[in-house]
């Protein structure tokens, strides 16, 4: 259905309001796409439409939201984060060109008995290359799934009542590196989310600590990607009966071993004392 | 950098650059107001807080999607809240019929009473412009505003409002034609006034 300027004029201020059934809808949103002065005046409906939103009476929203939003947030800028290569193209091509292949291959057996084995280690060497690309987009599945694990963690921790959120900046050894960290005490559950922080050494492994002025409590190992992007879930941080002194933040070291149970000097990031 | 004193359109752009702190700016200045618009639709403080959440995730994500030379942000920002919040409504209705539950008056609920006020602590936000919508809202005649309320946070369209009011279809595309030519205008004084 294509409409004129007029008919369509005539009921930009019940499309704006979106009192319009779905086919009248989409015909007038055909002729706007290629009708600049007809858009214009949409925008100007549009505009109208909205200011009647501006007329309910203000309430304010539950004070967890703000957190829950904003913990979303911060563990989406991993997900959307750019990636260097684009794999799932590439595996889809690969799977592609593998079974157009094979296909052609087993055709071309009757005429070509010859050529089978030269074939066969063409076909061979391009299949460890798919095999490769499979498996680098299976390790990438793997770190969507970790993250995904990662948000529902953030978003089970920001629900609850004493939820808090806290920044860790980077040290004279990792100046780049930035992380934050939300928190449950009475969950004893928390999720931090790292960025910019160079690999470490060959071996060696990053580690969280929940430091209490009398002794620094291990919160977990983890490893970062080549984009220097981290994360890692802590439960049970809290547990344990000695009295360890008020707490006094969080801090992150690079140590020799996930097993390593006291922090070494080699601090990349720390929060504020948060006493 | 004080972010609160940044316009909304700068905020947007730094959003682009994935800019966490222009995000919370954003969110401290609309926060309430996506939330209100959407408890006002969709009548439950939870799934308002659900649709805020949605919306906001949706700005976070898709930050292009908000095209800066067709209008201002917080218009787009409120229609993406509107809609989010109709569809949540349909949700709710189509789960109440499914469970044959009573659903009470699913357009009269959407409209707002005489009596209720801001929040006090809240009374700020676009207050200006809030109030002259108000004014606007106001001085329409009773049945040219109640179809636009119906159309706008119930979610009907005209042929659905005729049915409902028992009016015919050309009165009430008059009546919508009426108020939002109303509305315009009292809008457009309003900029014209500074």
């Amino acid at each position: 259905m294509t409409m004129d300027c007029q008919a369509v004029r005539e009921q930009l201020d019940a499309w704006a309001l979106g009192a319009l059934d779905a086919d009248e809808t989409r015909a007038i949103d055909e002729h706007l796409a290629s009708c600049d002065d007809c858009r214009a005046l949409a925008d100007e409906a549009r505009e109208t439409a909205a200011s009647i939103a501006l007329a309910v009476p203000m309430r304010a929203a539950g004070a967890t939201l703000k957190s829950r939003v904003m913990a979303s947030a911060a563990v989406l800028v991993d997900i959307h984060a750019p990636r260097r290569s684009r794999l799932w193209p590439a595996a889809v091509a690969a799977l592609v060109v593998l079974g157009v292949g094979a296909a052609a291959w087993a055709g071309a057996m009757q005429f070509r008995v010859n050529d089978l084995e030269d074939e066969n280690a063409t076909i061979s060497a391009d299949a460890t290359v798919q095999a490769q690309e499979f498996e680098a987009v299976s390790v990438r599945q793997r770190e969507l799934q970790e993250i995904i694990e990662t948000q529902d963690t953030v978003i089970n921790v920001v629900l609850q009542p004493d939820a808090r959120r806290t920044e860790l900046t980077g040290t004279a050894m990792a100046p780049g590196a930035s992380a934050h960290c939300v928190w449950s005490r009475a969950q004893s559950l928390g999720a931090l989310v790292v960025s910019g922080l160079p690999q470490p050494d060959e071996g060696e492994v990053y580690k969280m600590w929940v430091v209490y002025e009398n002794a620094p409590v291990d919160a977990g190992a983890f490893t970062v990607d080549e984009r220097g992007s981290g994360r890692l879930i802590m439960e049970g941080i809290w547990d344990g009966g000695e009295d360890r002194g008020d707490f006094v933040g969080f801090a992150v070291t690079v140590e020799p071993s996930p097993d390593a149970d006291t922090p070494s000097d080699e601090m990349v990031l720390a929060s504020e004392d948060l006493r | 950098m004080d972010y609160s004193s940044l316009p909304d359109d700068e905020l947007m752009a730094r959003l682009g650059r994935r800019d966490l702190a222009a995000f919370e700016a954003l969110y401290d200045r609309y926060g309430d107001l996506v939330y209100s618009v959407s408890l006002r639709i969709v009548g439950d403080t939870y799934a308002a807080e659900d649709v805020a959440q949605d919306v906001f995730l949706r700005v976070w994500r898709r930050p292009d999607q908000f095209d800066v030379g067709r209008g201002r942000f917080v218009t787009w920002l409120l229609s993406v809240a509107r809609n989010r919040s109709i569809d949540q409504r349909r949700s709710q209705s189509r789960r109440l019929r499914h469970e044959a539950l009573p659903s009470g008056d699913e357009e009269e609920d959407v409209l707002p009473g005489d009596s209720e006020r801001d929040d006090p602590a809240l009374a700020a936000v676009l207050s200006e412009e809030r109030a002259a919508v108000r004014r606007a809202m106001e001085g329409l005649p009773p049945e040219q505003k109640l179809a636009i309320q119906l159309a706008y946070f119930g979610g009907l369209t005209q042929q659905e409002i005729a049915n409902k009011l028992g009016q015919p279809l050309g009165t009430v595309k008059t009546r919508v034609r009426l108020a939002m030519q109303k509305m315009r205008v009292a809008l457009q004084e309003r900029r014209a006034g500074g």
